[in-house]
Protein backbone atom coordinates (compact mmCIF):
# COMPACT_ATOMS: atom_id res chain seq x y z
CA UNK A 1 0.00 0.00 0.00
CA UNK A 2 2.82 2.30 0.80
CA UNK A 3 2.57 5.76 2.60
CA UNK A 4 0.54 7.73 -0.41
CA UNK A 5 -2.22 4.80 0.06
CA UNK A 6 -2.68 4.65 3.85
CA UNK A 7 -5.72 5.69 5.20
CA UNK A 8 -6.05 9.16 7.36
CA UNK A 9 -2.86 10.12 5.06
CA UNK A 10 -4.09 13.32 3.26
CA UNK A 11 -1.75 16.32 2.06
CA UNK A 12 -2.65 20.19 1.56
CA UNK A 13 -4.55 20.85 -1.83
CA UNK A 14 -3.03 23.80 -3.38
CA UNK A 15 -5.52 25.60 -5.39
CA UNK A 16 -5.04 28.74 -7.55
CA UNK A 17 -6.40 31.58 -5.81
CA UNK A 18 -5.74 34.94 -8.11
CA UNK A 19 -9.19 35.38 -9.76
CA UNK A 20 -9.93 39.04 -11.77
CA UNK A 21 -12.61 40.48 -13.49
CA UNK A 22 -12.33 39.35 -17.07
CA UNK A 23 -12.87 41.58 -19.70
CA UNK A 24 -11.82 40.64 -23.00
CA UNK A 25 -12.56 42.11 -26.57
CA UNK A 26 -13.54 40.18 -29.99
CA UNK A 27 -13.28 41.89 -33.36
CA UNK A 28 -16.52 42.13 -36.07
CA UNK A 29 -15.22 39.71 -37.80
CA UNK A 30 -14.38 37.57 -35.38
CA UNK A 31 -17.75 37.34 -34.18
CA UNK A 32 -19.32 36.70 -37.77
CA UNK A 33 -17.12 33.61 -37.86
CA UNK A 34 -17.83 32.43 -34.40
CA UNK A 35 -21.62 33.00 -35.57
CA UNK A 36 -20.73 30.88 -38.88
CA UNK A 37 -19.47 27.88 -36.70
CA UNK A 38 -21.85 27.78 -34.41
CA UNK A 39 -24.75 27.39 -37.02
CA UNK A 40 -27.76 28.91 -34.97
CA UNK A 41 -26.76 27.28 -31.91
CA UNK A 42 -26.07 30.09 -30.31
CA UNK A 43 -28.56 29.53 -27.57
CA UNK A 44 -27.48 26.62 -26.30
CA UNK A 45 -23.70 26.22 -27.00
CA UNK A 46 -20.84 28.55 -26.21
CA UNK A 47 -17.03 29.52 -27.07
CA UNK A 48 -14.64 28.40 -24.22
CA UNK A 49 -11.15 30.42 -24.59
CA UNK A 50 -8.50 29.23 -22.02
CA UNK A 51 -5.35 28.09 -21.59
CA UNK A 52 -3.11 25.35 -20.66
CA UNK A 53 0.28 24.57 -19.26
CA UNK A 54 2.40 23.91 -21.92
CA UNK A 55 3.63 25.11 -25.36
CA UNK A 56 6.99 26.70 -26.05
CA UNK A 57 6.58 29.80 -24.01
CA UNK A 58 4.67 28.16 -20.52
CA UNK A 59 0.93 28.07 -21.85
CA UNK A 60 -1.25 27.44 -24.67
CA UNK A 61 -4.53 27.99 -25.88
CA UNK A 62 -7.56 26.33 -26.26
CA UNK A 63 -11.09 27.29 -27.96
CA UNK A 64 -13.79 25.08 -27.89
CA UNK A 65 -17.36 25.24 -28.91
CA UNK A 66 -19.51 23.32 -26.79
CA UNK A 67 -22.64 23.40 -24.41
CA UNK A 68 -23.28 25.75 -22.03
CA UNK A 69 -21.39 24.58 -18.99
CA UNK A 70 -23.46 25.23 -15.77
CA UNK A 71 -20.08 25.46 -13.61
CA UNK A 72 -20.29 28.68 -11.71
CA UNK A 73 -16.94 29.36 -12.07
CA UNK A 74 -16.64 31.10 -15.61
CA UNK A 75 -17.32 34.02 -16.46
CA UNK A 76 -19.29 35.60 -19.35
CA UNK A 77 -19.60 37.88 -21.66
CA UNK A 78 -21.78 38.38 -25.03
CA UNK A 79 -20.60 39.35 -28.33
CA UNK A 80 -23.70 40.00 -30.63
CA UNK A 81 -25.38 37.24 -29.41
CA UNK A 82 -22.51 34.58 -29.13
CA UNK A 83 -21.44 33.85 -25.99
CA UNK A 84 -17.88 33.47 -24.39
CA UNK A 85 -17.27 31.28 -21.54
CA UNK A 86 -13.41 32.24 -19.49
CA UNK A 87 -13.07 30.36 -16.81
CA UNK A 88 -11.70 31.66 -13.08
CA UNK A 89 -8.65 30.06 -12.94
CA UNK A 90 -7.60 31.71 -16.06
CA UNK A 91 -8.98 35.16 -15.70
CA UNK A 92 -5.63 36.41 -14.66
CA UNK A 93 -4.10 34.93 -17.92
CA UNK A 94 -6.30 35.78 -20.09
CA UNK A 95 -7.55 39.11 -19.46
CA UNK A 96 -8.08 41.84 -21.55
CA UNK A 97 -7.26 39.68 -24.49
CA UNK A 98 -8.81 40.89 -28.27
CA UNK A 99 -9.91 37.66 -30.14
CA UNK A 100 -9.86 38.42 -34.19
CA UNK A 101 -10.15 36.18 -37.16
CA UNK A 102 -8.19 36.42 -40.19
CA UNK A 103 -9.71 35.35 -43.65
CA UNK A 104 -6.64 34.56 -45.82
CA UNK A 105 -5.16 31.32 -47.15
CA UNK A 106 -1.56 32.10 -45.40
CA UNK A 107 -2.08 32.48 -41.54
CA UNK A 108 -5.86 32.80 -41.66
CA UNK A 109 -8.36 32.16 -38.60
CA UNK A 110 -8.77 33.01 -35.27
CA UNK A 111 -6.19 35.06 -33.83
CA UNK A 112 -5.52 36.21 -30.05
CA UNK A 113 -3.52 39.00 -28.77
CA UNK A 114 -2.88 39.00 -25.12
CA UNK A 115 -1.40 41.78 -23.30
CA UNK A 116 -0.28 39.71 -20.94
CA UNK A 117 1.70 37.50 -22.46
CA UNK A 118 5.57 39.03 -22.13
CA UNK A 119 6.46 36.39 -25.20
CA UNK A 120 4.78 34.35 -27.92
CA UNK A 121 5.70 31.64 -29.78
CA UNK A 122 5.93 31.89 -33.63
CA UNK A 123 3.09 29.19 -33.85
CA UNK A 124 0.56 31.79 -32.15
CA UNK A 125 -0.64 29.20 -29.80
CA UNK A 126 1.84 29.51 -27.08
CA UNK A 127 2.45 31.98 -24.55
CA UNK A 128 4.06 33.04 -21.31
CA UNK B 1 32.25 7.52 6.64
CA UNK B 2 35.94 9.65 6.45
CA UNK B 3 35.39 12.57 4.29
CA UNK B 4 38.80 12.33 3.27
CA UNK B 5 37.69 9.52 1.97
CA UNK B 6 35.31 10.87 -0.10
CA UNK B 7 37.65 13.39 -1.45
CA UNK B 8 40.06 10.99 -3.51
CA UNK B 9 38.84 10.85 -6.94
CA UNK B 10 39.47 6.75 -7.45
CA UNK B 11 38.78 5.73 -4.00
CA UNK B 12 35.50 3.67 -3.22
CA UNK B 13 33.12 3.68 0.05
CA UNK B 14 33.82 0.03 0.41
CA UNK B 15 36.60 0.91 4.12
CA UNK B 16 33.73 2.05 6.15
CA UNK B 17 31.86 -0.21 8.94
CA UNK B 18 28.18 0.42 8.40
CA UNK B 19 25.87 2.11 6.03
CA UNK B 20 25.77 6.19 6.19
CA UNK B 21 22.86 8.16 5.58
CA UNK B 22 21.46 11.17 4.80
CA UNK B 23 18.30 13.17 5.41
CA UNK B 24 17.86 15.24 1.96
CA UNK B 25 16.06 18.74 2.19
CA UNK B 26 13.96 18.37 -1.10
CA UNK B 27 10.17 18.87 -1.98
CA UNK B 28 7.61 16.39 -2.02
CA UNK B 29 4.41 17.58 -4.30
CA UNK B 30 1.98 15.02 -4.87
CA UNK B 31 -0.76 14.87 -8.07
CA UNK B 32 -3.87 12.75 -8.54
CA UNK B 33 -6.30 13.01 -10.92
CA UNK B 34 -6.94 10.95 -14.46
CA UNK B 35 -5.19 13.62 -16.22
CA UNK B 36 -1.96 14.19 -14.41
CA UNK B 37 0.45 12.41 -16.50
CA UNK B 38 -0.62 14.76 -19.49
CA UNK B 39 -0.49 17.68 -17.50
CA UNK B 40 2.84 17.21 -15.88
CA UNK B 41 3.95 15.72 -19.66
CA UNK B 42 3.42 19.18 -21.03
CA UNK B 43 5.51 21.01 -18.57
CA UNK B 44 8.69 18.63 -18.16
CA UNK B 45 11.73 18.18 -20.85
CA UNK B 46 11.29 14.07 -21.20
CA UNK B 47 8.24 12.01 -21.98
CA UNK B 48 6.79 10.85 -18.97
CA UNK B 49 3.98 9.34 -21.16
CA UNK B 50 5.07 5.75 -20.55
CA UNK B 51 5.31 5.79 -17.15
CA UNK B 52 4.20 2.18 -15.02
CA UNK B 53 3.35 2.09 -11.48
CA UNK B 54 6.55 2.98 -9.19
CA UNK B 55 8.09 3.51 -12.48
CA UNK B 56 10.64 7.17 -12.33
CA UNK B 57 12.22 9.32 -14.50
CA UNK B 58 14.55 12.20 -13.92
CA UNK B 59 13.43 15.28 -15.74
CA UNK B 60 13.76 19.26 -15.78
CA UNK B 61 11.25 22.01 -15.42
CA UNK B 62 12.61 24.70 -17.71
CA UNK B 63 11.38 28.39 -18.58
CA UNK B 64 10.52 29.79 -22.32
CA UNK B 65 14.39 31.18 -22.43
CA UNK B 66 15.56 27.17 -21.71
CA UNK B 67 16.77 28.21 -18.60
CA UNK B 68 16.82 25.17 -15.05
CA UNK B 69 13.78 25.87 -12.96
CA UNK B 70 13.88 22.95 -11.24
CA UNK B 71 15.21 19.63 -11.45
CA UNK B 72 12.46 16.55 -11.13
CA UNK B 73 12.38 12.76 -10.17
CA UNK B 74 8.76 11.85 -11.09
CA UNK B 75 7.52 8.53 -9.60
CA UNK B 76 4.23 6.88 -10.73
CA UNK B 77 2.39 5.49 -7.86
CA UNK B 78 -0.80 3.71 -8.86
CA UNK B 79 -3.25 7.13 -9.90
CA UNK B 80 -0.45 9.29 -8.51
CA UNK B 81 2.48 11.12 -9.41
CA UNK B 82 4.93 11.87 -6.65
CA UNK B 83 7.36 14.50 -7.83
CA UNK B 84 10.48 15.20 -5.90
CA UNK B 85 12.29 18.59 -6.19
CA UNK B 86 14.52 21.17 -4.91
CA UNK B 87 13.01 22.34 -1.91
CA UNK B 88 14.35 26.26 -2.88
CA UNK B 89 12.40 26.24 -6.10
CA UNK B 90 9.59 24.17 -4.57
CA UNK B 91 6.81 27.02 -4.43
CA UNK B 92 7.73 28.06 -7.76
CA UNK B 93 8.06 24.74 -9.36
CA UNK B 94 4.12 23.90 -7.63
CA UNK B 95 2.65 28.11 -8.62
CA UNK B 96 3.41 26.73 -12.21
CA UNK B 97 2.16 22.68 -12.27
CA UNK B 98 -1.01 24.36 -10.59
CA UNK B 99 -1.34 27.93 -12.79
CA UNK B 100 -1.66 25.88 -16.06
CA UNK B 101 -4.68 23.35 -15.24
CA UNK B 102 -7.34 23.52 -17.81
CA UNK B 103 -10.50 23.80 -16.63
CA UNK B 104 -11.88 20.03 -17.95
CA UNK B 105 -8.91 17.96 -17.31
CA UNK B 106 -8.99 16.13 -13.33
CA UNK B 107 -5.78 17.34 -11.61
CA UNK B 108 -5.21 18.12 -8.05
CA UNK B 109 -1.73 19.04 -6.68
CA UNK B 110 -0.89 18.55 -3.05
CA UNK B 111 1.96 20.04 -1.18
CA UNK B 112 4.15 17.16 1.21
CA UNK B 113 6.96 19.41 2.18
CA UNK B 114 6.96 19.10 5.64
CA UNK B 115 5.25 15.59 5.85
CA UNK B 116 7.49 13.76 3.53
CA UNK B 117 11.00 12.84 3.73
CA UNK B 118 13.50 11.48 1.66
CA UNK B 119 16.39 9.74 3.01
CA UNK B 120 19.35 8.06 1.36
CA UNK B 121 21.53 5.12 2.75
CA UNK B 122 25.12 4.75 1.43
CA UNK B 123 27.12 1.85 1.45
CA UNK B 124 29.37 -0.78 -0.27
CA UNK B 125 27.01 -3.08 -2.64
CA UNK B 126 27.55 -6.04 -0.01
CA UNK B 127 26.44 -4.09 2.84
CA UNK B 128 23.25 -2.73 1.14
CA UNK B 129 22.59 -6.45 -0.22
CA UNK B 130 22.65 -7.72 3.33
CA UNK B 131 20.47 -4.91 4.72
CA UNK B 132 17.99 -5.57 1.45
CA UNK B 133 18.13 -9.55 2.27
CA UNK B 134 17.75 -8.78 5.95
CA UNK B 135 14.63 -7.19 5.04
CA UNK B 136 13.45 -9.80 2.90
CA UNK B 137 13.50 -7.21 -0.04
CA UNK B 138 14.53 -8.07 -3.63
CA UNK B 139 15.50 -4.50 -5.60
CA UNK B 140 15.84 -3.95 -9.30
CA UNK B 141 18.01 -0.91 -9.56
CA UNK B 142 16.51 2.04 -10.41
CA UNK B 143 13.29 0.60 -9.36
CA UNK B 144 11.23 1.84 -6.70
CA UNK B 145 9.49 -0.76 -4.35
CA UNK B 146 6.77 -0.57 -1.42
CA UNK B 147 8.45 -1.66 1.77
CA UNK B 148 6.37 -1.55 4.84
CA UNK B 149 5.24 2.23 5.05
CA UNK B 150 7.88 3.59 2.76
CA UNK B 151 9.20 3.67 -0.74
CA UNK B 152 12.46 1.83 -1.64
CA UNK B 153 14.93 2.17 -4.69
CA UNK B 154 18.46 1.63 -5.13
CA UNK B 155 21.07 2.87 -7.59
CA UNK B 156 24.74 1.64 -7.73
CA UNK B 157 28.07 3.88 -7.95
CA UNK B 158 30.54 1.98 -9.14
CA UNK B 159 31.36 -0.67 -6.17
CA UNK B 160 28.66 1.23 -3.91
CA UNK B 161 25.22 1.42 -3.83
CA UNK B 162 22.42 3.86 -2.64
CA UNK B 163 19.33 3.27 -1.31
CA UNK B 164 16.75 6.21 -1.39
CA UNK B 165 13.54 5.87 1.00
CA UNK B 166 10.48 8.38 0.90
CA UNK B 167 8.87 8.24 4.34
CA UNK B 168 6.72 10.10 6.84
CA UNK B 169 8.64 12.48 8.34
CA UNK B 170 7.58 10.89 11.80
CA UNK B 171 8.61 7.28 10.65
CA UNK B 172 12.51 8.37 10.40
CA UNK B 173 13.27 8.21 14.04
CA UNK B 174 11.65 5.13 14.51
CA UNK B 175 13.70 3.72 10.92
CA UNK B 176 16.52 4.80 11.99
CA UNK B 177 16.50 3.10 15.48
CA UNK B 178 14.80 0.03 13.61
CA UNK B 179 16.58 -0.37 10.82
CA UNK B 180 19.59 1.34 10.03
CA UNK B 181 20.82 1.05 13.79
CA UNK B 182 22.24 3.75 16.07
CA UNK B 183 26.10 3.56 15.42
CA UNK B 184 25.62 4.44 11.74
CA UNK B 185 26.65 8.29 11.05
CA UNK B 186 24.35 10.76 10.17
CA UNK B 187 25.81 12.53 7.37
CA UNK B 188 26.85 16.12 7.53
CA UNK B 189 25.85 18.71 4.28
CA UNK B 190 29.24 18.60 3.83
CA UNK B 191 29.78 15.28 3.42
CA UNK B 192 26.79 14.39 0.99
CA UNK B 193 28.89 16.93 -0.94
CA UNK B 194 31.85 14.97 -1.07
CA UNK B 195 29.38 12.12 -2.09
CA UNK B 196 27.70 13.97 -4.60
CA UNK B 197 31.10 14.85 -5.81
CA UNK B 198 32.60 11.24 -5.77
CA UNK B 199 29.23 10.14 -7.84
CA UNK B 200 29.05 12.84 -10.05
CA UNK B 201 25.43 13.96 -8.63
CA UNK B 202 24.65 17.42 -9.95
CA UNK B 203 22.24 19.73 -6.86
CA UNK B 204 20.91 23.45 -6.62
CA UNK B 205 24.07 24.61 -6.01
CA UNK B 206 24.72 23.42 -9.37
CA UNK B 207 21.16 24.19 -11.25
CA UNK B 208 20.38 27.79 -9.90
CA UNK B 209 22.93 29.58 -11.56
CA UNK B 210 20.52 29.99 -14.21
CA UNK B 211 21.93 27.29 -17.08
CA UNK B 212 20.57 25.58 -19.66
CA UNK B 213 20.58 21.89 -19.76
CA UNK B 214 23.58 21.29 -21.96
CA UNK B 215 25.95 23.47 -19.86
CA UNK B 216 25.86 21.30 -16.98
CA UNK B 217 25.37 17.91 -19.03
CA UNK B 218 21.86 17.24 -18.32
CA UNK B 219 20.84 16.63 -22.72
CA UNK B 220 19.91 13.21 -21.31
CA UNK B 221 17.09 14.52 -19.63
CA UNK B 222 15.74 16.44 -22.81
CA UNK B 223 13.66 14.99 -25.54
CA UNK B 224 13.27 17.13 -28.61
CA UNK B 225 11.00 14.51 -29.98
CA UNK B 226 8.26 14.33 -27.58
CA UNK B 227 6.52 17.87 -29.06
CA UNK B 228 6.72 21.29 -27.22
CA UNK B 229 7.34 22.31 -23.98
CA UNK B 230 8.59 25.30 -22.35
CA UNK B 231 12.16 26.24 -23.35
CA UNK B 232 12.05 23.56 -26.62
CA UNK B 233 12.62 26.09 -28.80
CA UNK B 234 15.71 27.34 -27.11
CA UNK B 235 17.17 23.77 -26.50
CA UNK B 236 16.54 22.68 -30.14
CA UNK B 237 18.57 26.08 -31.62
CA UNK B 238 21.45 24.96 -29.25
CA UNK B 239 21.66 21.32 -30.44
CA UNK B 240 21.18 22.48 -33.81
CA UNK B 241 24.48 25.30 -33.38
CA UNK B 242 26.05 22.60 -31.23
CA UNK B 243 28.25 25.83 -29.43
CA UNK B 244 28.34 25.61 -25.86
CA UNK B 245 29.32 28.34 -24.02
CA UNK B 246 29.49 26.96 -20.23
CA UNK B 247 30.23 23.54 -19.25
CA UNK B 248 30.49 21.89 -15.64
CA UNK B 249 34.04 20.56 -14.46
CA UNK B 250 35.32 18.68 -11.12
CA UNK B 251 38.38 19.90 -9.89
CA UNK B 252 40.90 18.35 -7.40
CA UNK B 253 43.73 20.16 -5.50
CA UNK B 254 46.31 20.53 -2.57
CA UNK B 255 44.78 23.13 -0.84
CA UNK B 256 41.04 24.29 0.26
CA UNK B 257 38.96 26.65 -2.14
CA UNK B 258 35.35 27.30 -1.24
CA UNK B 259 32.64 28.07 -3.42
CA UNK B 260 32.28 31.66 -4.88
CA UNK B 261 33.57 33.27 -8.49
CA UNK B 262 37.32 33.39 -8.99
CA UNK B 263 39.67 34.79 -11.66
CA UNK B 264 42.54 32.74 -12.58
CA UNK B 265 45.91 33.35 -13.21
CA UNK B 266 45.38 33.22 -16.92
CA UNK B 267 42.25 35.44 -16.51
CA UNK B 268 39.13 32.91 -16.96
CA UNK B 269 36.40 33.48 -14.83
CA UNK B 270 35.26 30.28 -12.81
CA UNK B 271 32.51 29.68 -10.79
CA UNK B 272 32.62 27.33 -8.14
CA UNK B 273 29.41 25.83 -7.09
CA UNK B 274 30.14 23.33 -4.87
CA UNK B 275 33.54 22.50 -2.60
CA UNK B 276 34.52 20.39 0.04
CA UNK B 277 37.66 22.12 0.23
CA UNK B 278 40.10 19.64 -1.71
CA UNK B 279 37.40 19.16 -4.13
CA UNK B 280 34.29 20.32 -6.43
CA UNK B 281 32.72 21.05 -9.03
CA UNK B 282 32.54 24.42 -11.33
CA UNK B 283 31.81 25.98 -13.90
CA UNK B 284 33.75 27.54 -16.48
CA UNK B 285 33.23 29.74 -20.03
CA UNK B 286 35.51 28.13 -23.06
CA UNK B 287 37.49 25.50 -21.31
CA UNK B 288 40.58 24.85 -23.83
CA UNK B 289 43.79 22.81 -22.84
CA UNK B 290 45.22 25.41 -20.30
CA UNK B 291 46.13 25.12 -16.58
CA UNK B 292 43.73 26.68 -13.93
CA UNK B 293 45.17 28.16 -11.38
CA UNK B 294 44.18 30.17 -8.83
CA UNK B 295 45.94 32.23 -5.63
CA UNK B 296 48.94 29.60 -6.68
CA UNK B 297 46.35 26.60 -6.06
CA UNK B 298 46.81 24.32 -9.16
CA UNK B 299 43.48 22.68 -9.71
CA UNK B 300 43.50 19.80 -11.50
CA UNK B 301 40.17 19.17 -13.38
CA UNK B 302 38.35 16.21 -15.06
CA UNK B 303 35.45 16.04 -17.43
CA UNK B 304 32.49 14.99 -15.64
CA UNK B 305 30.60 12.08 -17.21
CA UNK B 306 27.62 10.44 -16.45
CA UNK B 307 26.23 13.41 -14.50
CA UNK B 308 23.23 12.33 -12.03
CA UNK B 309 20.43 14.52 -10.66
CA UNK B 310 19.51 12.27 -7.64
Amino acid sequence: MGILGGEGFSLPVITQTEVVDVKITVTENAIKQMKKTMQGDEETHCLVISAQSGGCSGYLYDMKIIEKPEDKNFQVQNFGGVDVYIHNNDSSLLNGLELDFKDTLMGGGFNITNPNASRECGCGQSFG
Amino acid sequence: MHLENVVAVNHSVDNMGKSDYYIHNCSFTLLEGKNCLDHMNRLVTSNINNLKDLDSKNTLMCNANGRIIDTLEIISIGEQLLLIGNSEMANDTRDIIVSGIHWNEEVTVMNGDNILTKLSLIGSKSEIDEFLSAEKLQSKEKQWLVFDDFYLKRTNHGKDSKIDLIMKNDQIEKFIEEKIGLNNKKLSRNEWDGIRILYQILSYNEYKHDLLPSEIGLDHLVDLKKGCYPGQEIHARMESRGKLKKKIMKFNSDSDIYSGKFLTDNKKKINITTSIGKSGFFLINNIGEEKLIIDNVILEINELKSIKIS
